[in-house]
């Protein structure tokens, strides 16, 4: 058992109540036995224990008395602050269930979002607030009809909603307020919005349960102590920041978050705070080992005990760089939102097996299944599915796609993989209709709905264009209605507009006509054979 | 004209993430992280399609590119010298 478990059971009130959720109580005996270690710094702002816990406590019986009820839902438009720490535990408090939006998306796939996820109340910054809320945007946000909050200032002008403001709210709670500890195991805390084939939202259920797992997990693997001090580098709406903030504090432990990532500042950071653990999405690394080459000696990492690579797998060359590079424990991980880590691949093994992404975390099965579900034998490539502990809650309100991705107690992970005979998984590539860029998950649909609704394309079909720094890009293959007339220029605007930063499409290649099998049916992977290695 | 330009550019920043503290106009927002490799595009579509230019590779590259000063500099001689 890792030191977390044993300060958990120490406080005997959590122990006989075991449906009770721990991700807060275990937050504020921390606070209650170190209440003057650091806590959290962002961006030049710190927080220590006491001073943490307070504003969570706070918040918690301000949102309780100004109607926020257990099980609402909350949308969260956040940039990385101690503010959305604050309402990560505040969620975990109260039994809300928080809903984090990537903070460039536009306001109507915001809109969207909100329906799709039954938003009830918001928490946002002014400045993202006046741009969703501006009366000219024709959006009627009447659905979500419960408290909007801004955590920084007031809003300027007028706008469709009536805006409160977080330091106005908690002006009428004492400071000595009680947490409410209304939240059970078996609620659901983050909803993780991911898209279908469609282009629909299709919100990922995260239960108490499932992310205090996922952090004791990570919190085992990786030896994790109060001594540590972990650093998320990746936007907050992701579930790997919020499992990098959720393991410091719960193991007493200090949280250092930035709020955007570049080379540079990742090792200003590391070097500033003495950061001894992270985990990062692969093309950070690769920017890092980069910045390294270039300019090792102004870069001070000695501090680094234990680094973890995810996200996207490694290429063989970048991982064996990486492994020169960082004079610590490194570790590689292969996994998907819906089960977090499949495996883990350590430093020492990596050596051994440099193109394996390691063998199944510790309470994880993972086997590789044949066409009709059948379990396949050593050596042949099939798909990868995983029964953990760490598995989401299904798929909000679509209990029929929740069950199209479960094999019996086992997750399909939509990736083709083999496994050897010392039990190292090797990930052979996607069955999925999925773009990763630098880490984020992109869906074709919601490119290809955007871009044939534009009036001058017939039809469209966007696909991973393979790119240095991000690994993977977005690329779409367009049919105009009219190809000497078609303006490019135009559509990228119509892009720009209606797409978040994430998605835009970096290549474009303009077809006659795209490809398609007999069926009619689109054939992507002539695309990809076709323009994603030309470059 | 420059003013104007200056508070578009500065507006995209804050969307992109709350400027850190001590940030000024030549403070570089690509070192900061604040436009990252992510978010350029949407960035420069947006300058583009706002003052109707067109910002080059060589733009992109150059000093000017890193600062809401430098910016607001090729954008006034691109609007002024018709360069789109």
């Amino acid at each position: 058992m890792g030191p977390l478990i044993g300060s958990v059971f120490q406080y005997t009130e959590y122990d006989v109540m075991s449906s009770m959720a721990k991700i807060a109580p275990t937050f504020f005996a921390h606070a209650r036995s170190t209440p003057d270690k650091q806590a959290v710094w962002c961006e030049g702002v710190t927080a220590n224990y006491q001073e943490l816990a307070q504003l969570v406590c706070r918040w918690s019986n301000a949102m309780a008395s100004n109607g926020v009820k257990r099980g609402d839902h909350i949308g969260v438009i956040l940039p990385n602050s101690i503010e959305f720490v604050a309402l990560m535990l505040v969620a975990a408090d109260l039994g809300v269930v928080l809903v984090p939006l990537n903070t460039s998306l536009i306001p109507a796939a915001v809109h969207r979002a909100f329906e799709v996820a039954e938003v009830k109340h918001v928490v946002s910054t002014a400045v993202l607030l006046q741009a969703l809320l501006a009366l000219n945007s024709g959006l009627n946000f009447s659905m979500v009809d419960g408290l909007w909050l801004s955590v920084d200032e007031v809003i300027d002008g007028d706008t469709v909603r009536d805006v409160r403001l977080l330091a106005e709210l908690l002006q009428d709670v004492p400071l000595d307020a009680q947490p409410l500890n209304a939240a059970l195991e078996e609620d659901a805390l983050i909803l993780t919005m991911t898209s279908g084939s469609t282009g629909d939202p299709k919100p990922i259920i995260l239960t108490q349960r499932t992310k205090f797992n996922r952090a004791i997990a990570a919190i085992e693997l990786y030896g994790i102590s109060e001594q540590d001090k972990t650093l998320a580098a990746t936007p907050l709406y992701h579930s790997l920041a919020e499992r990098l903030v959720l393991i410091p504090l719960l193991t007493g432990g200090t949280s250092v978050l930035m709020s955007k990532f570049s080379s540079i500042a990742w090792l200003q950071c590391v070097a500033e705070h003495a950061v001894t653990f992270t985990i990062a999405v692969s093309s950070q690394l690769k920017q890092i080992a980069e910045e390294l080459a270039s300019n090792a000696d102004a870069c001070d990492i000695a501090s680094l005990r234990c680094i973890v690579s995810s996200s996207a797998l490694l290429d063989s060359s970048v991982k064996a760089d990486l492994l020169t590079k960082f004079d610590c424990e490194f570790h590689e991980c292969y996994g998907a939102s819906e089960i977090a880590i499949a495996s883990n691949l350590d430093g020492v093994s990596a050596r051994a097996k440099l193109q394996s992404v390691g063998i199944a975390a510790p309470d994880v099965d993972v086997k590789i299944i044949g066409k009709n579900d059948e379990v396949l034998p050593i050596g042949l490539a099939g798909e990868i599915v995983c029964k953990t502990a760490m598995l989401f809650g299904g798929y909000y309100k679509r209990p029929d796609l929740t069950q199209a991705v479960m094999c019996g107690e086992y997750f399909r992970t939509g990736d083709m993989g083999k496994l050897d005979e010392d039990g190292f998984l090797y990930y052979l590539g996607r069955t999925k209709d999925i773009i990763i860029s630098g880490g984020i998950n992109i869906y074709p649909a919601d490119i290809e709905v955007v871009i044939n609704a534009y009036a001058s394309v017939m039809e469209s079909a966007a696909f991973a264009f393979p790119d240095e720094r991000l690994g993977e890009v977005v690329a779409v293959a367009i049919v105009p209605v009219n190809k000497p007339e078609f303006d490019l220029r135009q559509l990228r605007f119509h892009c720009c507009e209606r797409l978040a930063d994430f998605q835009q499409p970096r290549k474009f290649f303009v077809v006659d006509e795209l490809p398609k099998n007999g069926m009619g049916k689109l054939m992507k992977f002539q695309l990809v054979k076709t323009f994603a290695t030309k470059g | 004209m420059h003013n104007d330009i200056r508070l578009f550019v500065l507006g995209l920043l804050e969307k992109k993430s709350r400027l850190p503290k001590g940030f000024d106009d030549a403070g570089d927002f690509i070192k900061a992280g604040i436009i990252d490799s992510m978010g350029i595009i949407k960035f420069i579509l947006e300058l583009e399609s706002r003052f109707d230019i067109e910002i080059t590779e060589a733009d992109i590259e150059s000093e000017k590119f890193r600062s809401v000063q430098g910016l607001v500099e090729m954008i006034s001689l691109k609007i002024a010298t018709g360069v789109a």
